[in-house]
């Protein structure tokens, strides 16, 4: 394999090679474990300075992923390219401590027996005592943990050793961050609040970074790009945006956010499903029409007089005519309503409401568009 | 500061050093078997013939009655003293629950001389049974098989008690309280759910007492029991002939791997299963009057006689022999076979935790099962009894000793039959296990995402291993050294065999003592065998107690934080 051997002594040699080449690139990567397939074909690029939220079911290979580019597991075909320095092509694998990749796992990952300093100061070499001291402490205030160098692994709150997880990480000046779910064990809350001071330290640092977790909301927060796993395989890797109003498979749609299916009706080049016309860039398979419940509102039939009337302001002049329907199921969100609504020969989808006016189970009415909402065609495939 | 890093020679020695470190050790664990094994490839017809016609159908019988016999033994007392102490409350009850592995201490070389002194023709019990019934009144004949098998089962016990308590703690505790709320019985509940709850449990118990019945062949000798590896030991220590030996050794495997066998068969499909979390188990039930008592009786009297009674005993004669010999307690004999043991078991001790460190540490590096396989085969010499480890120690010296000599690097001496190195080798092989599982339960508290991120932070497994799992396992390496070295302290059969010449330790002292019915004398050394014994006894029921102590916690203190 003489494309490893990158500069004449050992067979690689992760540094700054230029600008401009990906941070990551991984290509037709293989990895079994036993008979399980972890890994079926996974090709990606990273940009150098892009956050990329790497989402999927547990099982789909996301953490395999990681841990392939963290040289953690060694892939069985496939390539991986780091900062344009092939690290891994199925037979030679760069060990981890000589990828200069930086870690963060879900909490107490810290060492415990030293110090919050000496953790941070672990990964930094080569620095004397007063410039270490310096870098640490350049550290631990960008994590806004300032006074905390003294402190051990076991006095610091959940959030606080995510933080110090992260300074840790960053100290070696790492040419890439993978973070494997690192906020699963904290309360929502704190979950909201740190993930925004994690994504600014990086965009401070510029530092590229690959973030798993299991949770959509988080994924379409955190990255420029999301790529979404399966079996294996990357379903689609695009912008949140894209992903989630724009999904390429139906597995896509409704792995991102709550989402019904209708059917399609194809006339030519004009698709259209009961609820209005269906847009899409070029052919799809076996389409059917995505609906969020954000696109469709739920109007009551007949009595205007029950308080819905500016409400509905915005919709109905988009509505086609097969919208009829029941409530079915109410849920109560807090900022909205949220209804199951059973359309006239069996298909149900998704509306949301405004608290101001809720409706009971039962009530009869129609589903029509929102102004603007568009519907989208995906391919079929569940 | 970007510095730039490149594969040197150091970083590949370190990938491939702890895979190489991990076989190597394996290598040196299977050798002596491998050896032995092949000397069954090609049988001595004549040494077997010679055998069969001589002492070997005996051998066979007295082997088979006394497993047999002690896998009863224990079964019924490990498995009955299990399910009293789990099942019911009783005066003592809590602090029976750890007492009872205190006979895990008394080595069975020194029951049995006890057994013996007390209850042979000149013992006191014997003595004071003529005296009232006449001089040629019948008595249980006490070299026997009999009582070889009731020795061996006080001694052992413990190990299907532990195992069957843990499993009724573990799993059997809510099974039995749904079946009881589905209309079963106490009796029905515990033949339908707890006793097939238990069957892997107790499989796996009563392997480890076949195993260490079939090691020794030192405490059968006291009762005239005659079993195969007896065979080995006499064929070794009489003519030193290391082809008859070796072909008889292989008879002990055989007994072995039946022993295996059997375990697998029993355990069936059945897995150790643990509970999430800590299980409750079952609710004991309180016992009032007479049977409170007598559970207290029957649990007091297993304590005082598998443990308290012999260690007074031994301590007494300790105490009446120092001040019959008007010198100080401690012989100048006694002092040398001392500083033997210790000398022997801190080689072994650390000679195998270094080892197990390597392995451990292996195995949470590396990325292929291969070295998986490698760590799962060092433990394997705690399954080979001790002949077959001796025997097939001298194989693999011998075969190292030529190997060196053909390349002209001749060692001195007498390698093979009767060096410290041979013995401290052969220590490692069969001990190996014990300090593994210690070493790998330690290594376990460290997070593998924790082993990952040092390595993402630039250190090498060697620094990782250093800085990071040595600190955090420290207090395990620590067991395990004393489990090991407890372990090479008390161990008589390996020692009997290769024992250099005029190289005695402690447990060879007291088992020539008490061969030669000098039971005064040999109580020193045995007694000072039983409490270094008692260490690693004293740390297990403290976490026994400690265990129960907590699960007492969550009984009034439901939902902590």
């Amino acid at each position: 394999m003489d494309s490893l051997a990158v500069n004449g002594t050992g067979y690689a040699d992760i540094a700054d090679n230029g600008t401009g080449r990906a941070a990551v690139s991984v290509h037709g990567a293989v990895k079994h474990f036993h008979d399980v397939v972890a890994l079926d074909g996974v090709s990606f690029e990273l940009g150098r300075d892009e956050l990329l939220a790497l989402v999927g079911p547990s099982g789909c290979g996301k953490s395999t992923l990681l841990r392939a580019i963290a040289g953690l597991t060694a892939l069985d075909t496939g390539t991986v390219e780091l900062n344009g320095s092939l690290v891994d092509d199925g037979r030679h694998h760069v060990p981890p401590e000589h990828r200069r990749i930086g870690l963060v796992f879900q909490e107490h990952s810290l060492f415990p027996h030293l110090t919050v300093a000496q953790n941070v100061a672990f990964g930094i070499k080569g620095l004397g005592r007063s410039r270490l001291a310096a870098r640490v402490a350049e550290l631990l205030e960008l994590v806004e943990l300032d006074d905390y160098d003294d402190r051990y692994p076991h006095e610091l709150s959940g959030g606080e050793r995510q933080r110090v997880s992260l300074a840790r990480a960053l100290a070696p000046e790492p040419t890439l961050m993978l973070l494997d779910e690192p906020f699963a064990s904290l309360d929502p809350n704190l979950r909201v609040q740190l993930r925004g001071e994690v994504v600014s330290a990086l965009r401070a640092t510029n530092t590229p970074a690959i973030f798993v977790t299991h949770d959509q909301t988080e994924a379409m927060a955190v990255g420029d790009r999301v790529a979404v796993m399966r079996s294996g395989r990357i379903e689609q890797l695009a912008s949140p945006d894209e992903v989630f109003h724009r999904p390429n498979s139906r597995f896509v749609a409704a792995f991102m956010g709550e989402a019904a299916f209708l059917p399609v009706t194809v006339d030519g080049d004009r698709w259209s499903s009961r609820l209005g016309p269906v847009e899409h860039d070029g052919p799809v398979t076996d389409p059917v029409a995505l609906v969020r419940p954000d696109d469709v509102v739920f109007e009551p039939l007949g009595d205007a007089e029950d308080g819905n009337g500016s409400a509905d302001s915005t919709a109905g002049r988009a509505a086609g005519s097969g919208g009829s329907g029941v409530i079915v199921a109410a849920e109560f969100r807090g900022a909205q309503w949220h209804y199951k609504v059973r359309l006239a020969d069996g298909p149900e989808v998704y509306a949301a409401g405004s608290h101001l006016t809720p409706y009971r189970v039962g009530q009869q009415g129609r589903v029509v568009m929102v102004d603007g909402h568009r519907l989208t065609a995906v391919a079929d495939r569940p | 500061m970007i510095d730039r890093v490149r594969l040197g020679i150091g970083d590949r020695l370190s990938l491939i050093g702890w895979p190489v470190a991990a076989w190597l050790a394996a290598l040196l664990v299977v050798a002596p078997v491998a050896f032995l094994a092949t000397s069954l490839l090609d049988p001595n017809l004549e040494v077997w013939r010679q055998q069969w016609d001589t002492r070997l159908p005996g051998q066979l019988y007295e082997t088979v009655v006394l497993l047999v016999g002690v896998s009863i033994g224990t079964l019924v007392m490990g498995c009955g003293l299990a399910w009293l102490t789990s099942a019911y409350r009783f005066p003592g009850s809590r602090t029976f629950g750890w007492m009872l592995i205190a006979p895990l201490a008394m080595p069975s070389y020194v029951l049995g001389f006890l057994t013996l002194s007390v209850f042979g023709y000149a013992g006191p019990v014997q003595s004071t049974w003529r005296s009232v019934l006449g001089e040629n009144a019948w008595f249980p004949p006490v070299r026997s098989l009999t009582v070889a098998i009731l020795v061996f089962s006080t001694v052992l016990f413990p190990y299907v008690y532990l195992l069957a308590r843990a499993a009724l703690r573990d799993q059997a505790g809510s099974s039995y309280e749904v079946a009881r709320s589905l209309g079963a019985g106490p009796i029905e509940a515990a033949r339908r759910v707890v006793i097939p709850l238990l069957r892997p449990a107790i499989a796996a118990g009563t392997a480890v007492v076949m195993m260490e019945t079939l090691t020794d062949f030192a405490t059968v000798q006291y009762f005239g029991v005659d079993t195969v590896s007896v065979g080995v030991f006499r064929i070794w220590r009489g003519t030193f002939d290391r082809d008859a030996a070796s072909e008889f050794a292989t008879l002990v495997l055989v007994f072995a791997l039946l022993v295996i066998g059997l375990e697998r068969v029993l355990r069936g499909r059945a897995r150790y299963g643990q509970a999430a979390g800590e299980a409750a188990g079952i609710s004991p039930r309180r016992l009032r009057g007479a049977r409170a008592w007598a559970a207290t009786a029957v649990c007091g009297s297993v304590v005082a006689l598998a443990f308290a009674a012999p260690a007074v005993r031994l301590a007494l004669w300790a105490l009446e022999e120092a001040a019959r010999s008007d010198r100080s307690l401690f012989s100048a004999r006694y002092l040398e076979f001392l500083q033997n043991s210790l000398v022997l078991a801190s080689v072994t001790a650390v000679v195998c935790v270094v080892t197990a460190w390597l392995v451990a540490n292996a195995r949470r590096f590396g990325s292929s099962s291969a070295t998986g396989v490698a760590a799962r085969l060092t433990a394997v010499g705690y399954a080979v009894p001790g002949p077959v480890v001796a025997i097939g120690v001298i194989l693999a010296v011998v075969a190292l000793d030529g190997a060196l000599e053909a390349i002209g690097l001749g060692l001195p001496g007498a390698l093979a039959t009767g060096s410290f190195l041979a013995l401290a080798y052969a220590y490692a092989v069969r001990l190996l296990a014990p300090g593994l599982n210690a070493v790998e339960s330690g290594l376990d508290q460290v997070p593998v995402d924790m082993t990952s991120t040092a390595r993402s932070l630039g250190r090498r497994p060697g620094a990782v291993a250093a800085h990071i799992h040595l600190p955090l396992a420290r207090t395990s390496v620590v067991t395990a050294l004393v489990l090991v070295a407890v372990d090479a302290l008390k161990e008589l059969p390996i020692v009997l065999l290769l024992r250099p010449f005029g190289f005695d330790t402690l447990s060879v002292w007291t088992y020539n003592l008490a061969s030669e019915s000098r039971f005064e004398q040999a109580a020193l050394p045995a007694l000072s065998i039983v409490a270094v014994a008692l260490i690693p006894v004293t740390m297990l029921s403290r976490q026994i107690s400690r265990r129960e102590a907590a699960v007492t916690d969550q009984e009034w203190r439901p939902g902590h934080g």
